[in-house]
Formats: C-alpha cells, structure tokens, sequence
C-alpha cells in the first residue's frame, strides 16, 4: 500500500523524499482546486522535482465547474504541464470526460461523493477505461464496503486515512462579508492571501470549532475532528487499497507532524503514533471505517408506526369529538365501506382498537349503508381515537 | 412557440392533486425508500397507482424521485420497486447516482431524469451523462441561465432548472455535516438542515460574531422567466415537497399564470407586481435570484432565524362544496368576521367575510378550532366555490 500526500514546499518533498517511503505526491494549485495554495509555479517546480526522483506526481483539479468557469478554468490549466503528471484528480465529470476523451490524459476520478456501490464504481471504471489512474474511494466507506469494492474493481484505488474532513462546500464566498476591520493585522494578511480562515460554533450542534475556509473557489466547513485511521494500518492494507491519502496541508510551515508521520509509517508502533498525535493539534476520529449506520435513525424521523400500509387501508381520521363521534375520509378507491364492516384503528400513539361500524352519516348529518373514496364519513367515536387515526378493515371481514 | 413545463412538488396525494388542478404540467414525488425526504410523508404503493391515474387523466406527468445515493443493500432492492413503477406508468425517475440510473435502464424502459444532487453544470458533464443513458438533467442551482443556455446549444438533451423554493447552500449532494454531527446520511434523506443553524464565528481581530452565515435565502426566478423561455429550458422546478398545501396551490397558480402569459406572447411586466405579492403569501425566507443572473452574492444569504415570512396562512383544506357553503377541515382558527379567500382564485374578488360558521352538527361558534370540521356559508359565485381546495386569510 502506497502513500499519497499533499505537498505545498520544497521543503516538505525533500522531508519525503529522504524517508524512504513509497508514496506519491499531489500538488493543488491555488487557481484549480478548491483550498490548495500553490501558484502554478510552484506545481511545475515541484512536480519536476518529483521526476528528477522518480516519484508519481498528481495534479489535482477538484473544482465543479459551470459552463462560465470551464472556459477559464481550461485556459489557465495552459501554465501546466497537464500531460507530465501522473494523473489529473477531478470530480467534476464533464472536467474528467474533457482531460480524458478530448485531452487523453490519465485522470484519477474522485469518486468522494456517493458512489456508495459496487455498480457505480465499476460504471465509472468503464466508462473512463484505460484513462483512469485510480478512482478515489468515500471516505464514508466502511472497511467491508472498501473490501469488497477492492475485490471488483480492476482499477487502483486510494482513501483519505488522516486530515481533515470536508462536510461541505459552496461556491459562494461566505466569511469575507465578516472581515470589514482591513486595518486589522490578522485581517490584512488573511485577506492578502486570498484565504479566509477561522472557527465556528453553534448552539444548535454538541460539535465546536467547525473549520471554516474561504478561498477563491468558495467555502469549505471542515469536521471539528479530524480523520485518523492511522490505529487500523493493517486493516487498512487488508482491504485491498492501492494507497491512502494523507492531508496535512491545514499546517502549511509546520513540518514537525510531516515528520511524526513519517516516523510512524516508516515503523508503525504505539509510540510513534502518540507522537503523531501529540503534535497533532486537533482530536481525531475514524469516522465510519469500522461501521456505516448512518441510515439507522430514519426511522426516528417520522412515526413508522402511522405510515400506512396498502393492505386493507380505508382512510384516515380527520376530526375526533371525544364521547360523541370522528369523521372519516375514506380513500380506498378500490373498495366501499359498508355498514357492519368490522374495522380497526391504528391510532398515532401505537393503539390498536376494533368496531363494528353499526351506523354511518354523511357530514350533512344523513344515516348511509355505504360510502367510497372521496366520501367523508361521520362514525361513533372510540376512545383514544384522534386526528390522524389510519383505518382498516378488519382481515377477518373476508 | 416554446412551451416550458411547469414541475411542482408533491408531498403527498392531496398536494399532487392541488399541484396539478392549480396548474402543474408536472409533480414528482417519493416513494417510502430511495429519496432524500426520509421525514416527508411519501406515497404508498397504492398512492402512487392513485396519483399517477388522477396526472394522467388530467394530462400531467409524474416523476418518482429516486435521488438517494444508494449503498448496495438498497440498490438491490430497486429492480422489484422499477417493476411496480412501470406498472404504475410512472413518466420518469430522477436519480443523481451512476448506479441508480444504470439500475433503472436496465430493469425498465422509464425515463431517467438526472437530480440537481449530481451537480451537473457544464456541458462536458451534460453530454457524459446523455452517453450514461440519461434523457433529461436538472442542473445544479449554481449554473446561470446563459450555462443553461450555454449546455442547450451544445447538447441535445432536456434542461431542468429550479426556480422556486429552498435551497441547499452547498453544492447540492457535497454536503455531509449531517453524517458526521447527528449520524444521519444527508444524501440519504437525513439532513439535518445544519446550515440554517446559528453559528458563533471567531473572526480573527474583530471578536466573535454571531450569523445564520450559511443559510440561503429562497429562490424565486419569476421575473426571470421570459429569460427561461429564451434559454430553452424545457421544465421549470419548484423546490419542497415538505412544504403546505398554501405554498403548492399559491407558487403553482402563479408560476402557470406567469408561463402562460409568456406563451401567449404578453408581457409578464404588467401582472409582475401582483404575482410577486401572491409569492409573498407564502412561507419564505427572503427572496433571492441566487445564481440565475450572476453568482449567487452576500446578499443572497439569509441572516437571520428561520421565522415564517409570509403574510397568509391556511385556514383550512375544504371537503365539500355546495352553491352557497363550503365545510372545511380547520388548519388555523378563524373567527365571525375575519376575510377569507379561497384557492385556486386567488384574488381578493374569491374572498369573502366569515359572517356565520357552524359546525357539523349546524352549531354556531364564534372561533374554529384546528382539525375540526367546519361550514362556512358564502355568497360567492357558485362556480368558484366549486373549484376551492384550500380557504387562506391574512394575517
């Protein structure tokens, strides 16, 4: 399993370079990607670094592009070499189509959102066919989902294993309305920089310190938590991944946690990922690699027990008069409700009550034998009846 | 003559059939899995057989939303549920995952429509999707109208642009804040609405500020429609199928009025004002043009708390009509005296003074009382009191 890094100096690429490590570098321009900081001079510099030592090295463009931005988009990918890099990271399709079929450039597909399942992976994987590098797996996978993804597909694959992770991303420009003191220090420089940096809380959420970045592609919040799957190394490597990815870019100048995590991939043990961890200035999670159960609390979203079910349904309760009577709004189309039909009610609050309809009104008040979707049906109450009652008939009508 | 459709949300029968009598060409609701709208009501198998026999016979579509990015467990079970929509001569599907639309060709002759989640925005995408087998893409609400037009001239496919209603402050489909801070899959019908959240920012020099800085106002494009018209968009899509039976009757009313202006070849200018003032009545968090003009700006932020800005509210659905009364199922009380308006007519000619209301026994009450039956006698023309669905008033 190879490792894949962002590099954003000279200094960062020759820390990399003595360690031995098999790994690949990606470079992120300031103008193409969402929140790297090189100037296309710098990628070209570094990139031919890469190759004086026989290191991969990655272009990643990961902007969505609308049609206005695609024109200039394309026109200042012309200061690069596109075709000197191992691969150009996309996740735009119409960006991925363009390198690909137009350009014939090897493209490695971000596959981050969605493609939660084997069918769309291997979709992308043929369609884009001998011009796709690597896919790029969600990091919301769990570890049998990346196995089993692993064990399909015939393409390279590589996960984000430690950074920070991106919860969301807008291309409006969401923080520099906030930045009015321009004579402020802190200020000027972030605003001279063109990256808008700093913590957000809410009330509304348990989570503090969102990471909040404006650059000139939009806003990104990042988790309070940042990702470590660096405990389950070797589960990693069991799952079949060509490589994982390691973002340390938040810490632009401080080499020291490039050179922890050096130090605990070239030997693995306890201590040297405390020291990692140590120099780390943010908790770290694992996020979903051991079990994805985000689907489990739907059910809690709304009453599961109300939801109506085809079989035998009549209608619905819309008005109680507690002791004196509730109407019904009967929407079987297929079948009418008769008087003496025997019927139950499935109340809101998970009740279960059973009648006989021994006499049925019309809303003017008038007795009736029958009555048919559309109709609205005036019944003796039941107690614990309400709005919002479902009724059934009784399967022992039949 | 273009025509452009006019596709309204349905979060539910009751609302699919308002949609369409108030002028939808189109609705498109979710069934009980596969869409990203977990806490709506949704439609049953029997409902979706319902809604699409009452569309058709009234000569509009149904689209069934299948816009989760669906995990493997899941996608397995489409095929059985594509079986039961083609059955129900569903019109199409709108799915935003490469494995879903897959599914869907494979298993079925539906159409597949592809969701707004996928982001589509440039035509280089627009054309790999119509290779992927799709016949119609919802772009992403930050493509402009001349992208639209741009994806148009260059590709041979059917255009859906939103034009109404709430929307996501992220790239639609790229946010997962609720995955990670409540354990819910916001691409899977868990959203946690975090972005309308209030957050305390650490702005550095200038102290702590507190903002709703991530939550967009709402859509409105009305006054941008004869520049739909000139793009070429063929289907015109309003947001929020969560939304009340004021909102889907009102924005369906005004949106046909508006398109049907245009086709006659009227200028919307005129009936402008009036319009926007019918958008006005309903729930909304102020009104932006977001990204159709130009990038969606600071000012297409909604700084404040999520509060109902509207001047209206819904009274009551009505169950039955006769030539002087009409019985209603309360929502909202009213009282002897107050000015209630019926819809669809919504002008303040379809108004009319509460003068006496009885319940369903013929007692007369003074205040209504919710999910209570009601009868309102009235002397509007009969002809209009047959067409009421909803009775709204001011507030």
């Amino acid at each position: 399993m190879k490792y894949t890094f962002y590099i954003q100096s000279q200094e960062e690429l020759q820390s990399l370079f003595d360690s031995q490590l098999d790994f690949s570098i990606v470079l992120a321009p300031k103008k193409l990607s969402r929140y790297g900081k090189l100037e296309f001079s710098q990628c070209e510099k570094l990139r031919s670094l890469c190759e004086i030592q026989g290191v991969d090295c990655h272009l990643e463009l990961d902007r969505i592009l609308t049609s206005t931005e695609f024109k200039g988009f394309l026109s200042n990918t012309q200061e690069l070499s596109l075709n000197k890099y191992k691969s150009i990271r996309c996740i735009d399709p119409g960006l991925a189509e363009y390198l690909s079929v137009e350009k014939k450039l090897k493209i490695s597909f971000i596959a981050e959102m969605g493609n939660h399942n084997i069918k769309a992976l291997k979709e992308w994987e043929d369609y884009f066919d001998d011009s796709l590098e690597t896919i790029i797996l969600c990091p919301e996978l769990d570890k049998t989902k990346i196995t089993e993804f692993n064990e399909a597909l015939n393409t390279k694959t590589e996960l984000l294993a430690f950074g920070k992770i991106l919860l969301f991303y807008t291309p409006r420009h969401l923080l520099s309305p906030y930045y009015t003191q321009h004579d402020d220090p802190s200020q000027k420089e972030q605003l001279s920089t063109g990256f808008l940096q700093l913590n957000a809380n809410s009330e509304e959420s348990p989570h503090k310190g969102f990471g909040i970045c404006e650059t000139p592609s939009g806003t990104y919040m990042f988790n309070p938590k940042d990702l470590s799957l660096f405990d389950y190394l070797e589960e990693l490597k069991a799952t079949g991944l060509d490589a994982i990815r390691i973002d340390l870019r938040d810490f632009n100048g401080n080499i020291q946690c490039l050179k922890e995590c050096i130090d605990f991939l070239k030997s693995p043990t306890p201590e040297n990922l405390n020291a990692l961890k140590a120099a780390w200035p943010r908790a770290l999670i694992r996020g979903f690699f051991l079990a994805n159960k985000s689907d489990v609390l739907f059910k809690n979203l709304k009453n599961q027990h109300n939801l109506r079910q085809d079989e035998n349904f009549i209608g619905d309760i819309i008005e109680t008069e507690s002791g004196n009577h509730c109407v019904l709004e009967v929407k079987n189309s297929r079948k009418r409700l008769h008087l003496g039909d025997r019927i139950h009610y499935k109340t809101p609050d998970k009740k279960w009550k059973q009648m006989e309809l021994k006499w049925m009104k019309n809303l003017k008040g008038n007795s009736i034998e029958t009555a048919q979707a559309g109709d609205f049906v005036v019944l003796a109450h039941s107690s614990g009846v309400s709005s919002n009652t479902r009724v059934y008939w009784d399967s022992k009508n039949d | 003559m273009h025509k452009m459709e006019l596709l309204a949300p349905a979060g539910n029968l009751e609302k699919l059939k308002l949609a369409i009598d108030t002028g939808a060409d189109a609705v498109y609701l979710g069934l009980q899995k596969f869409g990203l709208r977990s806490a709506a009501e949704n439609f049953s198998t029997e409902e979706l057989f319902e809604a699409t026999s009452y569309a058709h016979q009234s000569n509009a579509k149904v689209f069934v939303v299948l816009n989760a990015y669906l995990h493997d467990k899941e996608l397995s079970e489409l095929p059985h549920s594509l079986n039961m929509m083609e059955e129900a001569k569903v019109d199409a599907v709108i799915v935003s995952d490469l494995g879903v639309v897959k599914t869907v060709i494979e298993n079925s002759k539906i159409p597949v429509h592809l969701s707004t989640q996928a982001s589509c925005l440039n035509p280089m995408a627009a054309r790999l999707w119509k290779k992927m087998g799709v016949e119609r893409i919802v772009l992403g609400r930050e493509a402009s109208l001349e992208d639209a037009k741009a994806i148009k001239a260059e590709v041979d496919i059917e255009i859906e642009m939103f034009i109404h209603g709430s929307m996501c402050m992220a790239y639609s489909g790229n946010c997962v804040i609720s995955n990670y801070t409540q354990g819910r899959d916001s691409n899977r019908g868990g959203c946690a609405h975090s972005c309308r959240f209030e957050y305390s920012l650490d702005i550095p020099g200038a102290g702590t500020e507190k903002s709703f800085f991530m939550s967009s106002k709402d859509l409105n494009g009305l006054s941008r429609l004869e520049d739909f018209m000139e793009a070429g968009i063929d289907s015109l899509k309003v947001e929020g199928r969560m939304k009340n039976h004021l909102y889907v009757s009102t924005i369906s009313a005004v949106y046909r009025k508006a398109i049907d202006l245009i086709e006659a070849g009227k200028s919307l200018k005129d009936e402008l004002p009036s319009l926007q003032e019918e958008l006005n009545k309903v729930a909304h968090r102020g009104y932006t043009e977001a990204s159709l003009h130009k990038p969606a700006g600071s000012d297409s932020v909604y700084r404040d708390r999520e509060k109902a800005e509207n001047t209206h509210q819904v009274v009551g659905r009505v169950l039955e009509t006769e030539d002087d009364k009409i019985t209603f199922l309360s929502k909202a009380a009213i009282q002897t005296g107050d000015w209630v308006e019926i819809i669809p007519n919504a002008k303040n000619t379809s108004g009319f003074s509460a003068g006496s209301i009885m319940d369903i026994h013929g007692n007369s009450i003074n205040k209504t009382k919710p999910n209570r039956i009601y009868v309102l006698p009235t002397n509007l023309d009969p002809h209009k009191i047959s067409k009421a669905k909803i009775l709204r008033k001011s507030l």
